[in-house]
């Protein structure tokens, strides 16, 4: 990970420590770095040079306006108004990694068919805790290409338990 | 006698001799000095012109028979040649039908090892389109019953199915500690 993207995660991570919301923000800089990597075409809008900074500034506190912590609006807003929208996924991994890291835990990304429910997602940190003797941050996306069940990627090791590479099985077999 | 005074331009005079005898013997002596003088210097001019001309005569004549014998020669090596020439041109044409025969014989033989390879390459060709055309309709068969599973798995998976494969997910990743 490049200097400045980790430059921006601890900057960012500094802010909502001193908000006092670090485990807000990671949840949702998670959740919008996801929909922007799913979004071309928001994307291609908050990196374009061409339209003023200001004004993708206004798309994401359009767009993030009232879902999320004003703390969010303002890192992410901070974040593209600076020309770094490119790297935003990248800084908002690194800060969740950051903050994971900061309470010895790791983080534990899960994508599932379906939106998981408070409890289930405690229930799946303690099974991961469990099978793997570490403390995980889990951060939940929804992901339809799953199809159904989920997948659990936790550094380099990847739990999939999802109806999408069952069917993937049952091709390799046909 | 009429002769004679014909010769010496006289009219008959009755006699057979001359009338004017000194007229004859000057004339016989001035023919004779003439006559003399011709032998002394003509003649010998004249004979040793026909000796030259004799000579040359003989020589053309050698000339010609060495000529005529040179040529007789030549005719014969011209002969001889062109035998050696007919027979040459026998063994080539000779050769250039074996040759022939033999380019024929070769090339047959190529033709059908050719051919023989042809086949070969046609039957490989079709058995391999075969297998091809076999995997590939394997694989649609395959693609289309597995779209027909993902379609029914996916119109088959309600929020109760969800939820019965994230607890079943959870159970198993507890259990394998």
């Amino acid at each position: 990970m490049s200097d400045r993207v980790q430059g921006y995660a601890d900057a960012m991570l500094s802010v909502a420590a001193a908000e006092g919301n670090v485990d807000q923000v990671s949840s949702e800089l998670f959740s919008v770095a996801r929909a922007v990597d799913g979004s071309d075409e928001l994307r291609t809008s908050l990196n374009d040079q061409r339209i003023p900074a200001s004004k993708r500034q206004q798309i994401v506190e359009d767009l993030l306006g009232g879902r999320v912590s004003a703390t969010t609006v303002g890192l992410v807003s901070m974040v593209v108004g600076a020309g770094r929208a490119a790297d935003l996924s990248k800084i908002a991994d690194a800060f969740v990694h950051s903050a994971a890291a900061e309470q010895s835990r790791e983080v534990a990304s899960v994508r599932s068919a379906v939106p998981l429910s408070e409890d289930q997602v405690q229930r799946l940190a303690a099974a991961i805790k469990s099978s793997t003797g570490k403390d995980v941050d889990v951060k939940v996306t929804v992901d339809p290409s799953v199809v159904g069940g989920v997948v659990t990627t936790i550094g380099d090791t990847v739990i999939d338990g999802s109806v999408r590479s069952r069917l993937g099985k049952l091709r390799e077999t046909l | 006698m009429t002769l004679l005074n014909i010769v010496a331009a006289e009219g008959p005079n009755g006699y057979w001799w001359p009338s004017d005898v000194k007229e004859f013997w000057w004339g016989l002596i001035a023919f004779s000095i003439v006559f003399l003088l011709m032998v002394w210097k003509l003649f010998p001019v004249i004979i040793k012109a026909l000796g030259d001309a004799q000579s040359a005569a003989i020589d053309d004549a050698s000339s010609s028979e060495k000529a005529i014998e040179a040529a007789r020669q030549d005719q014969a090596a011209l002969r001889a040649e062109l035998g050696d020439a007919e027979s040459a041109g026998a063994e080539i044409v000779a050769e250039a039908r074996t040759n022939a025969e033999t380019i024929r014989s070769e090339g047959m033989v190529r033709n059908e090892q050719v051919v023989a390879e042809m086949r070969t390459r046609a039957d490989a060709d079709i058995a391999s389109m075969k297998a091809s055309a076999q995997a590939d309709l394997q694989a649609e068969l395959s693609a289309q019953t597995l779209g027909a599973a993902e379609a029914v798995v996916t119109s088959n998976l309600d929020e109760a199915t969800h939820g019965s494969l994230i607890e079943d997910y959870i159970s198993k990743i507890g259990a394998s500690s």
